[in-house]
């Protein structure tokens, strides 16, 4: 029933042999050589301070939403660095390699990369920084901010939500894995089919590639129903419908859209498998395959996930500018509307990935005008956030500045797609780097907002701010490296190069390519200053502690209760009397109401199944990746009896007493009078 | 927005509380049935094409819809009843993905395949 295989396969050890290691590419062992070393200093530090139980009992055993959303974060912006550089050395490779007189390194006929290794780098970066980098961080964001917004004590399933992180986790271990054992895969993100078959692609690359994806979507889909089911089953009493914070609005929308679409994309996956591992012929053009079929697929669940990405980062922009302007946001129902609109309209418009496959006028002009019509409810927001600070007291704090840079990247983004959306242009423009510098300028848009996100949310998370000063320098030198990198990379799409180059034939665009190597240099200096921004902040943390509202004029239900939150979120359930809950409560004076008794909390208890569960599926996506039949069942089992195991646990929540929520709410009352503004936080700064 | 069952006993769940043996047991043995059908249907390829895939697409809606009500149990009932409209709000969806899909690539074999080749 297997497919045949090329090359050695034992019982015991699948395709593992010790020709796998790659360890005559120096660049893998210096890699290697670099992960090992972080990795002691890491553990020797952990081991050093004596931390292991606190990690343990703490972190990686934890089903509090806010430690999964940090970890969730730190997860992504790990990957986000390797996403990094993977591009950083492919803008190398094709500054290096611009016409046939170009000089070789390291085995390259041209440049440094051989074309085996470039396609992998390509592939890579593109997995890492949609699936492990950017989805990470906004779900991690949405996993700590969704609860308290709504007035909830923890997510509906915080078991559930351990085992998403984890299984994300091990997704991106897989993909790391593959830089030290085996390769990765070298067709592409997408995976073009059907490159991506057996024949073609022989090794275990795509197989790395493949179960990874299949198991960090398990993760997405499985949070997805937990954030519907905590925004629909767990709001605080008076949170209606419509008082609903847009963040949360958006999330909603957004968990719509990935529980409907990555069933679509682990169906596609599946197919794939199956034609890989048992030798069927869903995507191979003979018999009774079709390759376009993949494709369809794959964009099916692929333009829903745009928008799975791109809607929080409308939402997180939606509460960082009512904030630093001072106002409440303008036409929130029309926001709600629009959210909704972009999410429905997103079912519609798949094609527009694959204009050219030859499906003809009228379908083409079909997708055009779907894809089209998602301008309208974008446009409706980025008028309400115009609106929104039309006239305001606008407060430049770093939040702000990666709010309104994501403001004019989403300007040019979305001209550019509207370009892109006309079949004609389509045509011209298609598998040209113009369509990578607009699909960049998109995501950037995203990481942009999640930056902000970050810098927004740091103080209710950790209890203090972020440096304000390097934190602008970090947005500055992200703002010139995008504008170095990408206003060249548009131009050299108009002037016909095409993506995926390993070799540039045309020497005439070496210049552009070293004003794109530059700005990868300008984006450098921004990591620098990021490094440098979270080291200045812990060092001086006790000088920016900040009470509930960090900001002073914050509007939303998550700044009502502490900062750092207390692992309870509320010490009573709050009562919520209007949309924009805290603002109405300050408009009010009723920032420091205390409660008039305390009643017992109910909380879900710390569980190592998840982590058991996420390491299990580690081994069996690497008894899949590298056929080791029996590290695959046995893995499987484990997973279903650690699932057993835990349906049958009943004891899975314990009780704080109100006597002892009492007298946490009291020590933190004594700690925030340290605090400037004192508990509730910094007061609305002095009109001049 | 209230907590309506006890946090201490999964076993009082209204959704669990709905759990059968018997359904489970039908709806395994049911879906496998049809699946296997339609499995040794196309394998041996029993009918023309058009035929087979209307089979087995009717085969694939039966089988969602006994899954539907032998093993989630899904019904008018009050506890039942959210779940139920959540997916029937899905079939406008997959209705539009499964007819976009047919009318792309119908228009793409019209132009690209070999009449007389495709179905």
């Amino acid at each position: 029933m297997l497919v045949h295989l090329q090359g050695p396969w034992s019982p015991l050890w699948g395709r593992l042999s010790l020709s796998e290691v790659p360890y005559h590419n120096m660049i893998v062992v210096g890699a290697f050589a670099f992960a090992i070393v972080l990795g002691a200093a890491i553990v020797g530090a952990v081991t050093y301070a004596g931390k292991w139980g606190y990690l343990w009992r703490e972190w990686l055993t934890t089903v509090d939403h806010k430690k999964i959303g940090v970890m969730y974060i730190l997860l992504g912006l790990v990957m986000l660095f390797r996403g990094f550089v993977d591009a950083l050395m492919m803008r190398t490779q094709q500054m290096m390699a611009a016409g046939p007189h170009a000089a070789g390194f390291l085995g390259a006929l041209h440049g440094y990369l051989p074309p085996s290794h470039f396609d992998q780098i390509y592939s890579a970066h593109g997995t890492i920084m949609i699936i492990l980098a950017v989805t990470p961080i906004l779900v991690g964001l949405m996993n700590i901010v969704v609860p308290l917004q709504v007035g909830a004590r923890d997510m509906a399933y915080p078991y559930l939500n351990a085992v998403g992180l984890w299984l994300t986790a091990m997704a991106a271990a897989l993909v790391m894995l593959s830089l030290f054992l085996g390769d990765f895969s070298h067709a592409g993100w997408v995976g073009l089919a059907p490159l991506t078959e057996l024949p073609y692609s022989p090794n275990v690359g795509v197989d790395y590639w493949m179960w990874a994806i299949q198991i960090s979507s398990v993760g997405t889909t499985l949070g997805s129903i937990n954030l519907i089911a905590t925004i629909v089953k767990m709001r605080a009493p008076g949170m209606t419908w419509g008082r609903l914070p847009i963040f949360t609005w958006t999330s909603l929308s957004t968990n719509i859209i990935a529980l409907s679409s990555f069933p679509v994309l682990a169906v596609a996956l599946f197919l794939l498998s199956f034609d890989r591992y048992l030798g069927t012929h869903f995507f191979t053009p003979g018999l009774g395959g079709d390759l376009m079929l993949y494709t369809n697929l794959f964009w099916i669940w692929g333009h829903p996930e745009v928008y799975f990405v791109v809607l929080p980062a409308f939402g997180i922009i939606s509460e960082i500018v009512p904030t630093f302007s001072e106002k409440p946001l303008f036409g929130y129902i029309t926001m709600v509307i629009a959210s909704m609109a972009i999410a429905g309209v997103s079912w519609s418009v798949w094609l527009h990935h694959f204009f050219t496959m030859g499906e003809g006028p009228a379908v083409s002009l079909y997708f055009s005008v779907a894809t089209m019509l998602v301008g309208i409810p974008t446009g409706v927001k980025v008028f309400n956030w115009a609106f929104t600070m039309y006239r305001a007291r606008i407060r430049y704090d770093v939040p702000m500045l990666w709010a309104i840079g994501a403001l004019a990247l989403l300007l040019t983004g979305g001209l550019t797609g509207m370009m892109l959306a006309i079949p004609a242009i389509n045509y011209t423009v298609h598998n040209s780097v113009f369509v990578v510098a607009h699909f960049h300028n998109m995501f950037l848009l995203i990481a942009f907002a999640a930056m902000g996100g970050i810098n927004y949310w740091w103080p209710k998370v950790f209890g203090y701010k972020l440096d304000e000063k390097t934190g602008r320098l970090v947005f500055w030198y992200w703002v010139a490296g995008t504008i170095v990198v990408f206003v060249p990379m548009y131009t050299l799409g108009f002037m016909g190069m095409t993506r995926r180059l390993d070799y540039v034939a045309h020497p005439s665009w070496l210049p552009l390519l070293q004003l794109e190597e530059a700005g990868i240099a300008l984006y450098c200096l921004a990591l620098y200053y990021q490094l440098k921004q979270i080291y200045v902040s812990i060092r001086d943390r006790a000088a920016n502690r900040v009470g509930a509202d960090a900001w002073g004029t914050s509007r939303s239900l998550e700044w009502m209760t502490l900062s750092p939150v207390p692992f309870y979120n509320f010490a009573v359930t709050p009562v919520v009397h209007a949309r924009d809950e805290w603002a109405w409560r300050r408009e009010h004076g009723y920032t420091n109401l205390r409660p008039s008794r305390y009643v017992d909390i109910h909380m879900p208890r710390n569980t190592a199944v998840p982590l058991v569960i996420g390491a299990l599926s580690f081994a069996l996506g690497f008894g899949l990746i590298w056929r080791i039949w029996w590290l695959t069942a046995l893995s499987l089992v484990g997973i279903v009896v650690a699932m057993i195991i835990r349906a049958g646990d009943t004891d899975t929540g314990y009780v704080i007493a109100a006597a002892d929520v009492e007298r946490m709410e009291k020590q933190a009352d004594l700690r925030a009078q340290t605090v400037p503004g004192g508990r509730t936080g910094q007061p609305i700064r002095a009109v001049p | 927005m209230s907590d309506s069952h006890d946090h201490e006993n999964p076993v009082q769940h209204p959704e669990v509380q709905l759990a059968s043996r018997a359904g489970y047991v039908a709806g395994f043995i049911l879906t496998l049935g049809l699946m296997f059908t339609s499995l040794e249907l196309v394998t041996h390829h029993v009918w023309a094409p058009f035929k087979l895939m209307v089979a087995t697409s009717a085969a694939a809606l039966v089988a969602v819809i006994l899954q539907s009500y032998l093993l989630f149990r899904l019904d008018l009932s009050k506890a039942q009843r959210w779940n139920t409209f959540a997916l029937i709000i899905m079939i406008p969806l997959f209705v539009l993905i499964i007819a976009l899909t047919w009318w792309m690539f119908q228009s793409l074999g019209a132009r690209t395949m070999i009449h007389g080749m495709g179905m």
